[in-house]
Protein backbone atom coordinates (compact mmCIF):
# COMPACT_ATOMS: atom_id res chain seq x y z
CA UNK A 1 0.00 0.00 0.00
CA UNK A 2 2.60 2.43 1.06
CA UNK A 3 5.06 1.32 -1.35
CA UNK A 4 2.59 2.22 -4.45
CA UNK A 5 1.54 5.49 -2.62
CA UNK A 6 4.72 6.52 -2.14
CA UNK A 7 5.66 5.47 -6.11
CA UNK A 8 2.65 7.27 -7.73
CA UNK A 9 3.37 10.58 -5.82
CA UNK A 10 7.03 10.36 -6.87
CA UNK A 11 5.88 9.41 -10.84
CA UNK A 12 3.20 12.02 -10.60
CA UNK A 13 6.06 14.72 -9.39
CA UNK A 14 7.98 13.56 -12.20
CA UNK A 15 4.93 13.96 -14.91
CA UNK A 16 4.25 17.29 -14.36
CA UNK A 17 7.73 18.52 -14.07
CA UNK A 18 8.31 16.96 -17.27
CA UNK A 19 4.91 18.67 -19.15
CA UNK A 20 6.53 21.38 -20.14
CA UNK A 21 8.71 18.95 -22.98
CA UNK A 22 5.24 18.97 -24.88
CA UNK A 23 5.49 21.25 -27.66
CA UNK A 24 6.86 19.71 -31.29
CA UNK A 25 7.61 22.20 -33.68
CA UNK A 26 7.89 20.85 -37.33
CA UNK A 27 11.24 21.50 -37.77
CA UNK A 28 12.43 19.34 -34.74
CA UNK A 29 10.16 16.53 -34.34
CA UNK A 30 10.23 13.23 -36.05
CA UNK A 31 8.52 9.86 -36.61
CA UNK A 32 10.59 6.85 -35.75
CA UNK A 33 9.15 4.24 -36.93
CA UNK A 34 11.40 1.51 -35.19
CA UNK A 35 10.95 -2.39 -36.40
CA UNK A 36 8.09 -1.29 -38.97
CA UNK A 37 8.72 -4.20 -41.92
CA UNK A 38 6.51 -6.72 -43.70
CA UNK A 39 7.80 -9.52 -40.56
CA UNK A 40 7.03 -7.87 -37.67
CA UNK A 41 3.87 -6.33 -38.70
CA UNK A 42 1.64 -9.22 -40.66
CA UNK A 43 -1.40 -9.84 -39.18
CA UNK A 44 -1.42 -6.60 -37.14
CA UNK A 45 -4.35 -4.34 -38.88
CA UNK A 46 -4.82 -2.55 -35.67
CA UNK A 47 -1.52 -1.37 -35.02
CA UNK A 48 -1.17 -0.95 -38.87
CA UNK A 49 -3.83 1.57 -39.06
CA UNK A 50 -3.13 3.32 -36.24
CA UNK A 51 0.52 4.28 -37.58
CA UNK A 52 -0.76 5.31 -40.63
CA UNK A 53 -2.91 7.44 -38.79
CA UNK A 54 0.51 9.15 -37.43
CA UNK A 55 1.69 9.23 -40.51
CA UNK A 56 -1.05 11.49 -41.91
CA UNK A 57 -0.77 13.70 -38.71
CA UNK A 58 2.92 13.63 -39.39
CA UNK A 59 2.74 14.66 -42.75
CA UNK A 60 0.06 17.23 -42.67
CA UNK A 61 3.25 18.92 -39.79
CA UNK A 62 5.87 18.79 -42.14
CA UNK A 63 7.48 15.74 -39.24
CA UNK A 64 10.39 14.09 -40.08
CA UNK A 65 9.59 10.54 -40.52
CA UNK A 66 12.68 7.72 -40.17
CA UNK A 67 12.35 4.02 -40.83
CA UNK A 68 15.21 2.15 -38.31
CA UNK A 69 14.99 -1.58 -39.90
CA UNK A 70 16.24 -4.67 -37.85
CA UNK A 71 18.42 -6.68 -40.03
CA UNK A 72 18.85 -9.80 -38.73
CA UNK A 73 21.44 -10.55 -36.09
CA UNK A 74 25.09 -11.11 -36.80
CA UNK A 75 26.34 -11.92 -33.13
CA UNK A 76 28.55 -13.93 -31.37
CA UNK A 77 25.80 -14.17 -28.31
CA UNK A 78 22.97 -12.85 -30.01
CA UNK A 79 19.64 -12.26 -27.08
CA UNK A 80 16.73 -14.42 -27.11
CA UNK A 81 15.02 -11.74 -28.76
CA UNK A 82 17.74 -10.89 -31.80
CA UNK A 83 16.99 -14.40 -32.23
CA UNK A 84 13.23 -14.35 -32.15
CA UNK A 85 13.12 -11.14 -34.64
CA UNK A 86 15.80 -12.97 -37.08
CA UNK A 87 13.89 -16.33 -36.78
CA UNK A 88 10.69 -14.09 -37.99
CA UNK A 89 12.80 -12.12 -40.82
CA UNK A 90 14.29 -15.25 -42.26
CA UNK A 91 10.27 -17.21 -42.36
CA UNK A 92 9.04 -14.36 -45.13
CA UNK A 93 9.77 -13.54 -48.22
CA UNK A 94 10.40 -9.70 -48.16
CA UNK A 95 10.52 -9.96 -44.13
CA UNK A 96 12.93 -7.00 -44.33
CA UNK A 97 10.98 -4.36 -46.37
CA UNK A 98 8.55 -2.01 -44.77
CA UNK A 99 4.85 -3.40 -45.79
CA UNK A 100 3.68 -1.67 -49.06
CA UNK A 101 0.95 0.57 -47.73
CA UNK A 102 3.81 2.60 -46.12
CA UNK A 103 4.67 4.93 -48.96
CA UNK A 104 8.27 5.95 -48.39
CA UNK A 105 8.84 9.69 -49.61
CA UNK A 106 12.24 11.28 -50.58
CA UNK A 107 12.25 13.13 -47.57
CA UNK A 108 11.91 10.20 -45.22
CA UNK A 109 15.19 8.69 -43.73
CA UNK A 110 15.43 4.75 -44.40
CA UNK A 111 18.77 3.80 -42.10
CA UNK A 112 20.36 0.67 -43.17
CA UNK A 113 19.27 -2.68 -41.28
CA UNK A 114 21.02 -3.09 -37.93
CA UNK A 115 21.62 -6.32 -36.22
CA UNK A 116 21.73 -4.57 -32.53
CA UNK A 117 18.48 -4.30 -30.89
CA UNK A 118 18.73 -0.47 -30.00
CA UNK A 119 18.43 1.76 -33.39
CA UNK A 120 21.00 3.75 -32.06
CA UNK A 121 23.70 1.73 -31.77
CA UNK A 122 26.16 1.70 -34.51
CA UNK A 123 23.77 3.74 -36.99
CA UNK A 124 23.83 7.07 -38.35
CA UNK A 125 20.70 8.14 -36.50
CA UNK A 126 22.33 10.14 -33.65
CA UNK A 127 24.34 11.97 -36.42
CA UNK A 128 21.40 12.53 -39.00
CA UNK A 129 19.36 13.93 -36.36
CA UNK A 130 21.47 16.40 -34.95
CA UNK A 131 22.77 17.44 -38.26
CA UNK A 132 18.81 18.07 -38.18
CA UNK A 133 18.31 19.98 -34.89
CA UNK A 134 15.94 17.32 -33.94
CA UNK A 135 14.76 17.13 -30.41
CA UNK A 136 11.34 16.07 -30.07
CA UNK A 137 11.57 11.70 -31.00
CA UNK A 138 7.83 10.04 -31.63
CA UNK A 139 9.27 6.29 -31.43
CA UNK A 140 6.91 3.71 -31.90
CA UNK A 141 6.54 -0.21 -33.69
CA UNK A 142 5.92 -3.69 -32.90
CA UNK A 143 7.47 -6.05 -30.57
CA UNK A 144 7.51 -2.79 -28.72
CA UNK A 145 9.77 -4.23 -25.31
CA UNK A 146 12.36 -5.31 -27.65
CA UNK A 147 13.87 -3.10 -30.01
CA UNK A 148 11.21 0.25 -29.07
CA UNK A 149 12.51 -0.53 -25.59
CA UNK A 150 16.68 -0.44 -25.84
CA UNK A 151 16.16 2.49 -28.38
CA UNK A 152 13.63 5.01 -26.39
CA UNK A 153 16.39 4.05 -23.25
CA UNK A 154 19.56 4.78 -25.94
CA UNK A 155 17.03 8.27 -27.13
CA UNK A 156 16.96 9.62 -23.54
CA UNK A 157 20.44 8.76 -22.78
CA UNK A 158 21.06 11.05 -25.76
CA UNK A 159 19.30 13.85 -24.93
CA UNK A 160 16.29 13.54 -26.48
CA UNK A 161 12.91 14.21 -25.38
CA UNK A 162 11.03 11.05 -26.00
CA UNK A 163 7.26 10.52 -27.00
CA UNK A 164 5.78 6.99 -27.34
CA UNK A 165 2.20 6.42 -28.06
CA UNK A 166 0.16 3.48 -26.27
CA UNK A 167 -1.63 2.82 -29.28
CA UNK A 168 1.32 2.86 -31.92
CA UNK A 169 3.15 0.03 -30.48
CA UNK A 170 2.37 -4.13 -29.87
CA UNK A 171 3.66 -6.60 -28.48
CA UNK A 172 4.31 -10.49 -28.57
CA UNK A 173 1.86 -11.25 -25.49
CA UNK A 174 -0.32 -9.33 -23.20
CA UNK A 175 2.67 -9.79 -20.05
CA UNK A 176 5.45 -8.04 -22.52
CA UNK A 177 2.61 -5.09 -23.23
CA UNK A 178 2.49 -4.70 -19.56
CA UNK A 179 6.20 -4.84 -19.06
CA UNK A 180 6.84 -2.17 -21.60
CA UNK A 181 4.09 0.22 -20.27
CA UNK A 182 5.25 -0.40 -16.45
CA UNK A 183 9.27 0.51 -17.45
CA UNK A 184 8.52 2.83 -20.31
CA UNK A 185 7.51 5.81 -18.35
CA UNK A 186 10.72 5.47 -15.94
CA UNK A 187 12.47 6.73 -19.07
CA UNK A 188 10.27 7.98 -22.10
CA UNK A 189 9.16 11.96 -21.09
CA UNK A 190 5.89 11.64 -22.51
CA UNK A 191 4.05 8.30 -22.68
CA UNK A 192 0.39 9.52 -24.07
CA UNK A 193 -2.32 8.21 -26.38
CA UNK A 194 -1.97 9.48 -30.51
CA UNK A 195 -5.13 10.87 -30.07
CA UNK A 196 -3.31 13.11 -26.82
CA UNK A 197 -0.83 13.23 -28.89
CA UNK A 198 -2.58 15.04 -31.97
CA UNK A 199 -4.79 17.36 -30.05
CA UNK A 200 -1.33 18.43 -28.35
CA UNK A 201 0.03 18.65 -32.27
CA UNK A 202 -3.27 21.02 -33.67
CA UNK A 203 -3.23 23.23 -30.34
CA UNK A 204 0.37 24.67 -31.03
CA UNK B 1 33.78 -30.10 -13.35
CA UNK B 2 34.21 -27.96 -15.79
CA UNK B 3 31.79 -24.85 -16.18
CA UNK B 4 29.59 -25.51 -19.65
CA UNK B 5 28.78 -21.87 -19.80
CA UNK B 6 31.47 -19.57 -18.41
CA UNK B 7 34.98 -19.40 -19.69
CA UNK B 8 38.14 -18.96 -16.93
CA UNK B 9 39.23 -15.70 -16.98
CA UNK B 10 36.44 -13.89 -19.15
CA UNK B 11 33.46 -14.22 -17.03
CA UNK B 12 33.15 -10.80 -14.85
CA UNK B 13 30.08 -10.11 -12.11
CA UNK B 14 29.18 -6.63 -13.28
CA UNK B 15 27.24 -4.60 -9.97
CA UNK B 16 25.40 -1.95 -10.73
CA UNK B 17 24.70 1.34 -7.88
CA UNK B 18 24.92 -0.62 -4.91
CA UNK B 19 24.88 2.52 -3.41
CA UNK B 20 23.04 3.47 0.43
CA UNK B 21 20.75 5.73 -1.20
CA UNK B 22 19.15 2.11 -2.48
CA UNK B 23 20.35 -0.27 -0.02
CA UNK B 24 21.00 1.04 3.53
CA UNK B 25 17.89 1.65 6.39
CA UNK B 26 18.89 5.17 5.82
CA UNK B 27 19.00 5.55 1.96
CA UNK B 28 17.31 8.33 0.19
CA UNK B 29 15.41 5.46 -1.74
CA UNK B 30 15.01 2.59 0.86
CA UNK B 31 11.62 3.36 1.74
CA UNK B 32 10.51 2.27 -2.12
CA UNK B 33 12.98 -0.56 -2.84
CA UNK B 34 12.99 -2.37 0.84
CA UNK B 35 9.32 -4.36 -0.23
CA UNK B 36 11.06 -6.21 -3.40
CA UNK B 37 14.45 -6.40 -1.52
CA UNK B 38 13.70 -7.79 1.64
CA UNK B 39 11.12 -10.45 -0.05
CA UNK B 40 13.96 -12.11 -2.10
CA UNK B 41 17.05 -11.17 0.43
CA UNK B 42 18.70 -9.09 -2.35
CA UNK B 43 20.99 -7.54 -0.01
CA UNK B 44 22.28 -10.40 1.30
CA UNK B 45 22.02 -12.56 -2.31
CA UNK B 46 24.19 -9.38 -3.81
CA UNK B 47 26.56 -10.29 -0.62
CA UNK B 48 26.96 -13.68 -1.23
CA UNK B 49 27.23 -13.69 -5.32
CA UNK B 50 30.38 -10.88 -4.93
CA UNK B 51 32.45 -13.12 -2.41
CA UNK B 52 32.24 -16.37 -4.26
CA UNK B 53 33.25 -14.48 -7.21
CA UNK B 54 36.18 -13.16 -5.18
CA UNK B 55 37.19 -16.34 -3.70
CA UNK B 56 37.39 -18.37 -7.01
CA UNK B 57 38.97 -15.56 -8.84
CA UNK B 58 35.98 -13.51 -10.90
CA UNK B 59 36.80 -9.84 -11.68
CA UNK B 60 34.12 -8.13 -10.10
CA UNK B 61 33.27 -4.59 -11.95
CA UNK B 62 31.54 -2.03 -10.48
CA UNK B 63 29.15 0.31 -12.23
CA UNK B 64 28.19 3.18 -10.40
CA UNK B 65 26.03 6.38 -11.15
CA UNK B 66 27.23 9.66 -11.16
CA UNK B 67 26.72 12.00 -8.18
CA UNK B 68 24.52 14.28 -7.60
CA UNK B 69 25.94 17.80 -7.66
CA UNK B 70 23.74 21.18 -7.84
CA UNK B 71 23.81 22.55 -10.93
CA UNK B 72 24.48 18.63 -12.66
CA UNK B 73 21.79 18.98 -14.91
CA UNK B 74 21.94 22.73 -16.98
CA UNK B 75 23.86 21.16 -19.53
CA UNK B 76 20.21 19.33 -20.41
CA UNK B 77 17.01 20.68 -21.93
CA UNK B 78 15.81 17.62 -21.69
CA UNK B 79 15.97 15.68 -18.31
CA UNK B 80 15.10 11.88 -18.09
CA UNK B 81 12.35 10.97 -15.14
CA UNK B 82 14.99 9.53 -13.02
CA UNK B 83 16.84 12.66 -13.19
CA UNK B 84 13.75 14.57 -12.04
CA UNK B 85 13.91 12.10 -9.26
CA UNK B 86 16.95 12.46 -7.95
CA UNK B 87 17.36 16.53 -8.38
CA UNK B 88 14.44 16.76 -6.13
CA UNK B 89 15.62 14.55 -3.11
CA UNK B 90 19.56 14.88 -4.17
CA UNK B 91 19.73 11.38 -4.58
CA UNK B 92 23.30 9.99 -4.54
CA UNK B 93 24.61 13.19 -3.31
CA UNK B 94 28.54 13.78 -3.75
CA UNK B 95 30.37 14.01 -0.42
CA UNK B 96 27.06 12.44 1.45
CA UNK B 97 25.85 9.08 3.22
CA UNK B 98 24.15 7.75 0.08
CA UNK B 99 26.59 8.29 -2.62
CA UNK B 100 28.78 5.71 -0.64
CA UNK B 101 28.72 1.89 -1.54
CA UNK B 102 26.56 -0.28 0.68
CA UNK B 103 29.43 -1.22 3.51
CA UNK B 104 28.92 -5.11 2.98
CA UNK B 105 29.54 -4.44 -1.07
CA UNK B 106 32.40 -1.87 -0.68
CA UNK B 107 34.78 -2.48 -3.89
CA UNK B 108 38.38 -4.48 -2.75
CA UNK B 109 41.83 -4.21 -4.52
CA UNK B 110 41.57 -6.33 -7.60
CA UNK B 111 38.02 -5.20 -8.62
CA UNK B 112 37.90 -3.13 -11.62
CA UNK B 113 35.50 0.33 -11.20
CA UNK B 114 34.39 2.01 -14.50
CA UNK B 115 33.58 5.70 -14.81
CA UNK B 116 30.27 6.90 -13.58
CA UNK B 117 26.99 6.76 -15.85
CA UNK B 118 25.09 9.64 -15.72
CA UNK B 119 21.68 8.12 -16.79
CA UNK B 120 20.88 4.86 -16.88
CA UNK B 121 22.92 2.11 -18.71
CA UNK B 122 26.70 1.41 -17.30
CA UNK B 123 28.01 1.15 -20.42
CA UNK B 124 26.56 4.53 -21.59
CA UNK B 125 29.12 7.10 -22.28
CA UNK B 126 31.78 5.03 -19.19
CA UNK B 127 34.76 3.38 -19.83
CA UNK B 128 33.01 0.17 -18.15
CA UNK B 129 33.29 -1.67 -22.18
CA UNK B 130 37.33 -0.68 -22.52
CA UNK B 131 38.04 -1.63 -19.19
CA UNK B 132 36.12 -5.14 -19.59
CA UNK B 133 37.45 -5.85 -22.85
CA UNK B 134 41.20 -4.99 -21.80
CA UNK B 135 40.71 -7.88 -19.28
CA UNK B 136 39.23 -10.06 -22.10
CA UNK B 137 36.08 -10.38 -20.53
CA UNK B 138 33.27 -11.71 -23.01
CA UNK B 139 30.77 -13.24 -20.77
CA UNK B 140 29.09 -10.87 -17.79
CA UNK B 141 26.69 -11.34 -14.99
CA UNK B 142 25.06 -8.23 -14.23
CA UNK B 143 23.18 -7.90 -10.63
CA UNK B 144 22.66 -4.62 -8.82
CA UNK B 145 19.67 -2.24 -8.58
CA UNK B 146 17.26 -1.66 -10.17
CA UNK B 147 15.61 -4.27 -11.57
CA UNK B 148 14.09 -2.56 -14.57
CA UNK B 149 16.06 0.61 -14.71
CA UNK B 150 19.81 0.37 -14.26
CA UNK B 151 20.43 -3.41 -14.58
CA UNK B 152 18.13 -3.88 -17.63
CA UNK B 153 19.62 -0.84 -19.68
CA UNK B 154 23.18 -2.13 -19.24
CA UNK B 155 21.86 -5.29 -19.73
CA UNK B 156 20.48 -4.30 -23.31
CA UNK B 157 23.64 -2.18 -23.59
CA UNK B 158 25.73 -5.92 -22.94
CA UNK B 159 23.60 -7.45 -25.82
CA UNK B 160 24.47 -4.49 -28.61
CA UNK B 161 28.07 -5.15 -27.88
CA UNK B 162 27.77 -8.98 -27.95
CA UNK B 163 28.30 -9.95 -24.51
CA UNK B 164 27.45 -13.39 -23.23
CA UNK B 165 24.56 -11.89 -20.18
CA UNK B 166 23.51 -13.50 -17.78
CA UNK B 167 20.87 -12.00 -15.19
CA UNK B 168 19.94 -13.33 -11.74
CA UNK B 169 16.35 -13.16 -10.71
CA UNK B 170 16.71 -12.72 -7.09
CA UNK B 171 20.20 -10.24 -6.93
CA UNK B 172 18.39 -7.19 -8.30
CA UNK B 173 15.31 -5.47 -7.03
CA UNK B 174 12.90 -2.28 -8.35
CA UNK B 175 10.61 0.02 -6.56
CA UNK B 176 7.66 -1.90 -7.12
CA UNK B 177 6.55 -5.73 -7.31
CA UNK B 178 5.21 -5.16 -11.06
CA UNK B 179 8.50 -3.24 -12.38
CA UNK B 180 10.55 -5.97 -10.65
CA UNK B 181 8.27 -8.47 -12.82
CA UNK B 182 8.44 -6.71 -15.82
CA UNK B 183 12.31 -7.12 -15.77
CA UNK B 184 12.90 -10.76 -14.41
CA UNK B 185 9.34 -12.15 -15.18
CA UNK B 186 9.62 -10.83 -18.87
CA UNK B 187 11.86 -8.87 -20.28
CA UNK B 188 15.03 -10.77 -18.46
CA UNK B 189 14.01 -13.93 -20.65
CA UNK B 190 14.00 -11.68 -24.44
CA UNK B 191 17.41 -10.08 -23.42
CA UNK B 192 19.96 -12.62 -21.54
CA UNK B 193 21.76 -15.43 -22.65
CA UNK B 194 21.15 -17.06 -18.94
CA UNK B 195 18.60 -16.30 -16.57
CA UNK B 196 19.65 -17.48 -12.90
CA UNK B 197 19.22 -17.66 -9.31
CA UNK B 198 21.68 -16.88 -6.80
CA UNK B 199 22.10 -20.24 -5.59
CA UNK B 200 22.60 -21.90 -9.38
CA UNK B 201 25.18 -18.71 -10.45
CA UNK B 202 27.20 -19.45 -6.94
CA UNK B 203 27.96 -22.72 -7.74
CA UNK B 204 28.46 -22.10 -11.44
CA UNK B 205 30.99 -19.42 -9.72
CA UNK B 206 32.32 -22.39 -7.60
CA UNK B 207 33.18 -24.59 -10.23
CA UNK B 208 35.31 -22.04 -12.16
CA UNK B 209 37.24 -21.82 -8.82
CA UNK B 210 38.17 -25.65 -9.05
CA UNK B 211 38.91 -25.23 -12.56
CA UNK B 212 41.29 -22.41 -12.13
CA UNK B 213 43.24 -24.29 -9.30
Amino acid sequence: MFNHWLNQTINALASFRMKKYQTYPSTKTAILLINVQNAFMAGQNELSSELQRLLILAKNNKFLVIYAPFGGSAQNFPSPAQQKLTQLLEGMEQGIKEPDEYEVSQEDIVLQARHTLSAFNATELDAQLRSRNIEHLIAVGPYANLSLDSTIRDGVQLGYHLTTLYDCISAERDEELKAFNVSMPRYAQTVISLNKFESIVQKS
Amino acid sequence: MASKTYPIGKTAIVIVDPYNDFMSHWGKLWPLLRKVSLKYNVRENLKKIVTAGRENGVLIAYAPHLHYVPGQFSERKYLHPSHVGIKTARVFEKGKFGSRFYDSLLPLQGDLISSCHSCSSGFADTDLHEQLTQNDITHIVIIGYTSNTCVEATARSAVDLDYHVTLVTDAVSSWTPEDHYAAVGVNYNELASVVTSTGNIIKDIQSLGKDHV
